[in-house]
């Protein structure tokens, strides 16, 4: 009895300092979904304000330049009219109203049907260049996220594709 | 038979009641002092020396012992960083010691005593739940991992990130997904060659590793050149400003001792003057009109003549403190003369660039129109000398990738021991393929820049980085609440809406301070909140926690506390049945 004690305890005692010996670092080999990256001419910027996100174009050939931000506010963000509104301002634009807001939007399918495109020509009354403004608002669980694309027209206009087909990722 | 084994003193020993209470007496002491431990050793080595450790080592030991002398406001030595690594002779039993014994103890003294009656059912149960709770720790500790998730308002996330490890990640992009391989910081550290069948041929070799560390570019190495001369000049000045205030102070005194009302005004005038220009960054040549105007007050107020070797501006160690400040202001000076000359070759300088530059610079100085002074050029000297040794030191010699591009140096840091504070590892790795050795690539903590490593048709990205832990799911932080106590900078609640993303459902959640969420075996704890400048709160910081046997605490606790209620129910009821029958 004696011995088979003496075993019990030293094979508790071995056991438990067996386990609380420092578990030994290895190499982990994971897969995981990858990670969107965005489109090659787009030059990582500082975000400005509230955005969260900010890209700068610079087109070869003195074509211009044009920067790319995403903001994402809490719940409507000031709504759809509000913003469209916002944007057709800061292209000296007039402001829509509640019924022809319908007319001045597009749908944007990549996106879900709560997504909404507006596309702008205008004079920006920052720079007083000719500018082209492509936005997209989209609210999604309680949250309204802006993707802006805005420039040069030129460059806008070469941009425009590739900024859609980066924005499903784009979170 | 059970008459020899009682006899063993083995046996006598490990049943033994004392040896019961001397464990439980060490458990204190090393919960005290591992407590007090925490502060100079910082909380994760404190715990792994004192309570994840078999012995406490003598270093572990002198922390405690320190904090001890500081409370009672005594002296002793601070413990240095090498120290509060590097484990020294274990002197004292820690905290897996005293459990594994007060588990054999418990085990044996069980046996020895053992009778299965209902009169002792209640004790069993009570050794059980204590033998749960004592194996479930070693388990805990074995399994568990904690890390913490941090977001701003409208971040989407899948991974957590651990507090303190780091890991050097090569993501080799395969279509819709990446394959990550996953390399431990303490295998930097320990300079071991890598090699793996997923890094398809490649080797990760650590030429050079820093525990914590900043990167540095050439225009940041001459910055703390002139940081380090700035830091000197500033020990002389605040010497001047020592001696001009015991000169004020005994030029108060004597005006005590003889009022005069026009000399106390221009007095207290000066003193205020002294005090503004101690607060703001002083120039030397303010410093010098202010220790004249204090010779002038104590020419006025003692009598004294201008030759006297008392007046303030004939003491010989004063002069000697102006003309060292005046030295290390030049440094600083010729500091940003080197800048200026070596615009256009910043900051993509390679240390034999540099040098060539710094070789240069004297001449250069000397030819400058109009001519430059000797004391200039002998400070350009001394910055030359000082320059090329520091870059040599600290140079990291990369050949490869944009971070070692930019960052050319390395400047070592203290280890951070503090729990807010975060070590920033940077490795020199020199990378091979099947042999052909690739370059030398920088990686850095610092940064979130993924360099990469092009092999063949293959592009692996590179980056060290905090340890993530990915979730299986996506947590989307849609709003935070900070609440106070009215009036107050107390919290009152912490609390952050996310939306829990899995691949079939969607849904919001609250987490406050005592509401966490469970999901996938894991629990996100509200941990911090942090503002902007402007005070709003913009960041939210979730704890994770991942114990897959969290539940043994649990039911360790409710076993004791069965087997409490039981032992006090039985010696009730016994104890009142008996009353009633002596009653009757």
């Amino acid at each position: 009895m004696t011995t088979l004690l003496r075993i019990l305890c030293l094979g508790l005692f071995a056991a438990v300092g067996f386990l609380a010996c420092e578990k030994a670092e290895t190499i982990e080999v994971r897969t995981i979904p990858a990670e969107p990256s965005p489109p090659q001419s787009w030059g990582l910027d500082s975000p400005f304000g509230p955005e969260k996100e900010r890209f700068s174009i610079n087109a070869n050939g003195g074509m211009g330049m044009a920067t790319v931000s995403l903001t994402v506010l809490q719940g409507d963000g000031g709504g759809l009219l509000g913003n469209v509104n916002r944007w057709r301002g800061q292209l000296g634009l007039e402001p829509l109203n509640e019924t022809n807001l319908a007319s001045g939007v597009q749908s944007v399918d990549s996106l879900g049907s709560e997504a909404r495109l507006v596309d702008l020509n205008g004079t920006s009354n920052r720079t007083q260049l000719d500018t082209r403004l492509v936005g997209v608002i989209v609210s999604r669980n309680e949250l309204t996220w802006f993707y802006k694309l805005m420039g040069t027209p030129a460059v806008v206009a070469a941009e425009k594709d590739e900024f859609l087909k980066y924005l499903p990722d784009w979170r | 038979m059970m008459n020899a084994l009682k006899a063993n003193p083995i046996y006598q020993f490990f049943t033994s009641l004392r040896l019961t209470v001397t464990l439980l007496s060490i458990s204190l002491v090393i919960i005290f002092f591992g407590t007090l431990a925490q502060e100079p050793m910082g909380l994760n080595i404190a715990v792994e020396r004192y309570f994840k450790s078999f012995f406490i080592d003598s270093h572990a030991a002198e922390a405690g012992w320190f904090m001890l002398l500081k409370l009672f406001q005594m002296e002793g030595t601070p413990l240095t960083p090498e120290k509060i690594i590097n484990p020294g002779w274990p002197v004292f039993p820690g905290g897996y010691l005293v459990g594994s014994l007060l588990l054999v103890n418990l085990l044996t003294a069980h046996y020895a005593r053992f009778e299965l009656s209902a009169k002792k059912a209640g004790i069993f149960l009570t050794h059980i739940g204590i033998i749960t709770l004592l194996i479930g720790q070693v388990f805990t500790d074995l399994l568990q991992e904690e890390s913490f998730v941090h977001m701003e308002r409208g971040d989407r996330r899948n991974y957590t990130v651990s507090f303190d490890d780091n890991e050097l990640a090569l993501m080799l992009p395969t279509g819709a997904s990446n394959r990550v391989v996953s390399i431990p910081e303490t295998m930097l550290k320990d300079k071991i060659n890598i090699q793996h069948p997923d890094l398809a041929g490649l080797t990760v070799e650590t030429e050079k590793y820093w525990r914590n560390a900043r990167p540095m570019t050439v225009s940041q190495l001459i910055d703390l050149d002139r940081d380090e001369q700035q830091a000197l000049r500033q020990v002389k000045v605040d010497q001047v400003f020592a001696v001009i205030q015991t000169r004020i102070t005994a030029l108060e005194e004597r005006l005590q001792q003889s009022p005069h009302p026009e000399n106390r005004k221009a007095l207290t005038a000066l003193k205020g003057r002294a005090f503004q220009q101690r607060a703001e960054a002083v120039e030397l040549r303010s410093l010098a009109s202010l220790l004249g105007q204090v010779g002038e007050m104590e020419m006025e107020i003692l009598g004294l003549g201008e030759s006297d070797k008392q007046l303030i501006f004939n003491q010989k160690n004063l002069r000697d403190m102006l003309v060292a400040a005046r030295t290390f202001d030049d440094q600083r000076t010729v500091g940003d003369l080197f800048k200026g000359a070596m615009k256009g070759n910043l900051p993509k300088g390679t240390l034999e660039e540099l040098n060539e530059q710094a070789d240069n610079f004297v001449p250069t100085l000397r030819a400058y129109p109009g001519g430059t002074g000797e004391a200039m050029v002998k400070a350009a000297g001394e910055f030359v000398i000082r320059i090329k040794k520091r870059a040599e030191k600290f140079y990291t010699g990369t050949t490869q990738g944009k971070l070692g591009d930019y960052f050319r140096f390395v400047q070592p840091l203290a280890p951070a021991f503090d729990q807010n504070d975060r070590n920033q590892p940077v490795a020199v790795l020199k990378i091979s393929h099947k042999g052909e050795a690739l370059g030398t690539w920088m990686a850095s903590c610092t940064s979130e820049f993924q360099q990469s490593i092009s092999v063949g048709d293959q592009k692996w990205k590179l980056i060290l980085r905090p340890k993530r832990h990915y979730l299986g799911f996506h947590l989307t932080l849609v709003n935070l609440k900070w609440e106070k106590y009215r009036g107050t900078e107390i919290p009152k609640n912490f609390q952050s809406r996310v939306i829990v993303e899995g691949d079939s459902e969607l849904r919001p959640v609250d987490i406050s301070m005592n509401e966490p969420l469970r999901e996938s075996g894991q629990t996100f704890y509200q941990y911090q909140m942090n503002q902007d400048q402007l005070g709003a709160t913009v960041q939210t910081v979730l704890q994770v926690v991942k114990n897959p046997n969290w539940r043994t605490a649990y039911i360790g606790c409710l076993v004791v506390a069965l087997g409490l209620i039981y032992q006090f129910l039985f010696h009730l009821i016994g104890f009142a049945r008996k009353r009633k029958k002596i009653t009757a």
